[in-house]
């Protein structure tokens, strides 16, 4: 079931199309990564997904509510994370939190249970009784989460929740997500970050100059887009005979041997490897190991993307 | 060739300067400004020579003083937020860490708001041109004003600029610049001879014959060189006063500029007080709290102690205003409280010896002109500065609705000014005592002050709503404040001087006041009291017999209208993107 749809979304400022055409299906606890270069209209996206945006044209729909008619049924649904958001002053943790659950219409009984819920969740029960302004930024990304979680959206928004963080926190935020993905959450996440993205998604979507490029499952598009593939053989005998076959198979290319290990780049598509591995084994050579390995999200990206401004 | 730092930075101020647009509608505004003068103004039929020199003189001299006014107005806006932008954009460590020097860039800083104000003065120069064709002007005359026009400026730049790099930033500095520009710029309608004293709350001046200034004389030629320069200049034009006065002006103006360009300087080496807000801070937030606490024992909300949580049926916004905002804000609020307290009390002990109510008023008046540029810190500043870190978009993908936020926010504003209220109400307290014949004038006044916060309080809540920074919005809703306070009156006013012959002289206008001064809550209260209160009977519809009251509530009406439009403008799409 699609729990966010869009169709059509487009946003103009003057003659300035900051988002054309845009369409989107997520299903119910998808992790989707949403990439593309700075001013692509991921935010945009983001913005008028949460109901602070209005588009130009097009229509977007979340749990099948449309979020241009009904922006307080989705403001139910949805949590958002904006990329630069601030704390107040003068407030500590637990009392930030009971604030936005307050806003959030979270009656006041059941507000400290789930405040001291998200606190464990995101790791801030020792953090209760500090002052946000005095968080550090990761402290902050972790803080903002929390707040989102509050109300216990079926959606969440996160845009560009990793940015400014060190490692070990970029490592603790992606676990959280996964924790959240456990819990049948479906999240849209925006990010710079690639190599993480690809560890946690399972739908993609590139956008570029507003236009999305590409979108659907992660492995199906690194599949279809990547048409250069390294592949590695390792075997226990017949070095020559593999050597001869492999040579000989049209779309290898870059042969490297090294001892009875091979390297090359192929152009072949799946049911071709598994021939060439078959014509290796029937010409009697004792093949250990067959692996292609596999594309990164940031070659994906680099194929898609055009680059410039 | 390497170009000197101050062309660095004048030619990239004046870039940004130039292409935005409100500056161009600004020289336009002007410019129709002074055209309207020249056509009001310009004298009808055959006139004797010496007449025409008059009019050339009455002329230039009140072109020079709209030049004047509008200078105040526009520099300290370009001048301050040239400088505090660098520090709002972290731009300004990037300026500190290149081999400009500091003092190239407090001259290039300030080079680039003299050109905008050269640019003003050249707007105008046919319409300056046009006073020649009534001959008899002197160029004797011009020379002065081009001097004093030119020195005026360089001192409102000055002062912004030190101002600017001293609090680092925005409000407090926008604040002092106008509080100083204002002064100057009213000191014509405080201390004119003629004009309405507005003033002698402040200085001890019942009337002109009981003045200080009238009784030392020495004393008061000084203080009128160094706080009313405009209208020493009139008298100047006007061949009234000797030019002695005008040279210990231009040296007050040139020193005022010269202490104030070393205070800028200063300012600017000294590192801790402009910091980057990309900063790490050195203390945590606790122990700066206990800090501002320690220093400041008047507190009412403890912000150290754990807040119980919200109920249910608590605007959240509201509350926090209250338990955590309101102690940052009142922390500078009770001084100003302090110093209106002060104050008023200086001008009820001025109307005791002078046996007048009138300092009473005047320190009302006073303190609701203050009102104008205290409001729009408290409100717009807070509100913007809120936009600009992104918590107005999070509360706003909240449940609460935009009225909520509004209400909220319009709460903690008024809440924070409650101890100038406090302060102007127990001031007011021995003139009830004092006057017991005229409590309706001291209640009136009270209830002025109250209606004019509120309309303050409002036009800062809409015009906070649309604006896209925190300058922008305080700068706009001062203006718009002003505007509401003043404009309609003024303008009447203005048009009645420019087509004289409806009233026989000033005490008559006062006493037979035009009905625009209802468009004013600040006029309509004046003209009602100065009318003796209530000699309004002659007026054949009889709900007009209370017409203060009826302004008054136009205007809290108004204010609600616009605090509607306000929350329109926070929901959703109405506001602009953070």
């Amino acid at each position: 079931m699609a729990i966010v749809e869009t169709r059509s979304l487009t946003k103009r400022y003057n003659s300035f199309t900051a988002l054309k055409d845009l369409n989107l299906t997520l299903e119910v606890g998808d992790i989707f990564g949403f990439i593309g270069p700075n001013g692509a209209g991921k935010t945009t996206t983001i913005r008028i997904l949460s109901t602070l945006l209005v588009p130009t044209v097009g229509e977007a729909f979340i749990d099948g509510i449309d979020v241009t008619k009904h922006p307080y049924e989705i403001k139910k649904i949805l949590g958002y994370m904006p990329d630069a958001f601030g704390v107040y002053d003068g407030m500590r943790l637990r009392e930030y939190l009971d604030f936005f659950g307050a806003a959030y219409k979270i009656p006041s009984k059941k507000r400290r249970t789930i405040i001291d819920d998200v606190l464990a969740l995101t790791d801030l029960t020792s953090k209760a009784d500090d002052f946000v302004s005095a968080f550090s930024r990761g402290m902050k990304q972790r803080c903002c989460l929390a707040k989102t979680l509050l109300h216990d959206p079926k959606v969440l928004l996160l845009d560009e929740p990793a940015s400014g963080l060190d490692p070990r926190a970029r490592i603790e935020m992606r676990e959280l997500l996964k924790t959240l993905q456990g819990m049948g959450k479906t999240i849209l996440i925006s990010s710079h970050i690639l190599s993480e993205l690809g560890d946690m998604c399972n739908k993609i979507g590139i956008i570029e100059h507003g236009t999305l490029l590409a979108a659907g499952d992660y492995r199906e598009i690194l599949n279809s887009l990547k048409q250069e593939r390294e592949v590695r053989i390792e075997v226990l005998e017949g070095e020559d005979a593999a050597a001869r076959i492999i040579e000989a198979t049209p779309g290898v290319s870059n042969l490297e041997r090294s001892g009875s290990e091979f390297h090359f780049v192929s152009m072949l598509d799946r049911v071709a490897l598994a021939d060439l591995n078959t014509n290796l084994v029937n010409a009697g050579v004792k093949v250990l190991s067959f692996t292609q390995e596999e594309g990164t999200l940031e070659d994906v990206f680099l194929q898609v993307t055009k680059g410039g401004l | 060739m390497v170009a000197p730092g101050e062309w660095i930075i004048l030619r990239r101020e004046l870039r940004g300067t130039f292409t935005r647009r409100r500056w161009l509608a600004v020289i336009i505004l002007w410019l129709v400004a002074s055209a309207a003068i020249v056509t009001a103004r310009w004298p009808e039929g055959t006139l004797a020579p010496e007449v025409y020199a008059g009019e050339a003189r009455d002329l230039l001299a009140e072109q020079c003083l709209l030049m004047l006014a509008a200078l105040a107005c526009v520099l300290p806006a370009i001048s301050v937020t040239a400088i505090t932008r660098e520090h709002e954009m972290d731009t300004y460590d990037q300026l500190r860490l290149s081999l400009i020097r500091d003092s190239a860039l407090v001259r290039g800083k300030a080079f680039a708001s003299m050109v905008m104000a050269v640019l003003f003065a050249v707007a105008v120069l046919p319409m300056f041109g046009i006073s020649q064709f009534l001959l008899g002007l002197d160029n004797e005359h011009i020379y002065v004003i081009a001097i004093y026009i030119l020195l005026f400026a360089l001192m409102v730049v000055s002062v912004s600029s030190a101002a600017a790099f001293a609090f680092g930033r925005l409000v407090p500095a926008l604040l002092v610049s106008y509080g100083i520009c204002g002064m100057l710029l009213l000191s014509p309608l405080w201390f004119g001879a003629e004009a309405y004293n507005y003033g002698s709350g402040l200085v001890f001046l019942p009337r002109d014959e009981f003045s200080l200034l009238e009784r030392f004389p020495v004393i008061g030629s000084w203080m009128l060189s160094f706080l009313f320069p405009s209208t020493a200049l009139l008298t100047i034009v006007l061949d009234l006063v000797h030019y002695e006065l005008f040279a210990v002006q231009c040296t007050i103006l040139a020193g005022l500029s010269l202490l104030a360009y070393g205070i800028a300087i200063k300012s600017l080496r000294r590192r801790d007080r402009f910091e980057s807000s990309v900063q790490s801070r050195e203390v945590t937030d606790e122990q700066s709290l206990h800090a501002r606490r320690a220093s400041f024992p008047y507190y009412l909300v403890d912000p150290l102690r754990p807040k119980p949580s919200i109920s249910d049926h608590q605007n959240p916004v509201l509350v926090r205003e209250f338990r955590c905002a309101l102690f940052y804000k009142l922390s500078t609020m009770i001084r100003v409280a302090c110093v209106t307290f002060v104050f008023a009390l200086f001008a009820i002990a001025a109307a005791s010896l002078r046996n007048s109510l009138q300092p009473v008023i005047n320190c009302l008046l006073f303190e609701i002109a203050a009102l104008a540029l205290v409001v729009p810190a408290v409100l717009a500043g807070s509100l913007g500065a809120e936009r600009r870190a992104g918590n107005i978009d999070m509360i706003r993908m909240t449940l609460l609705p935009p009225r909520a936020l509004l209400v909220g926010k319009l709460a903690g504003g008024l809440g924070a000014m409650a101890p100038i209220t406090v302060a102007v109400a127990v001031a007011m307290l021995p003139a009830f005592v004092v006057y017991s014949y005229s409590h309706f004038v001291l209640a009136a006044g009270i209830i002025t002050f109250a209606t004019c916060m509120f309309v303050a309080a409002s036009l800062s809540m809409l015009v906070a709503s649309v604006a896209h920074r925190a300058e922008t919005a305080v700068i706009s809703s001062t203006l718009l404040i002003v505007a509401a306070f003043y404009l309609v009156p003024f303008a009447g006013w203005a048009y009645d001087y420019l087509r004289p012959g409806e009233y026989a002289d000033l005490w008559e206008y006062w006493h037979n006041p035009p009905i625009h001064h209802m468009l004013s809550p600040v006029m309509s209260y004046t003209s009602y009291v100065s009318n003796n209160a209530l000699s309004t009977n002659d007026y054949d519809i009889p709900v007009m017999a209370h017409w203060w009251l009826l302004s008054q509530i136009m205007f809290v009406a108004g204010s609600i209208l616009a605090l509607w439009l306000a929350s329109f403008s926070f929901n959703r799409y109405g506001m602009r993107d953070t």
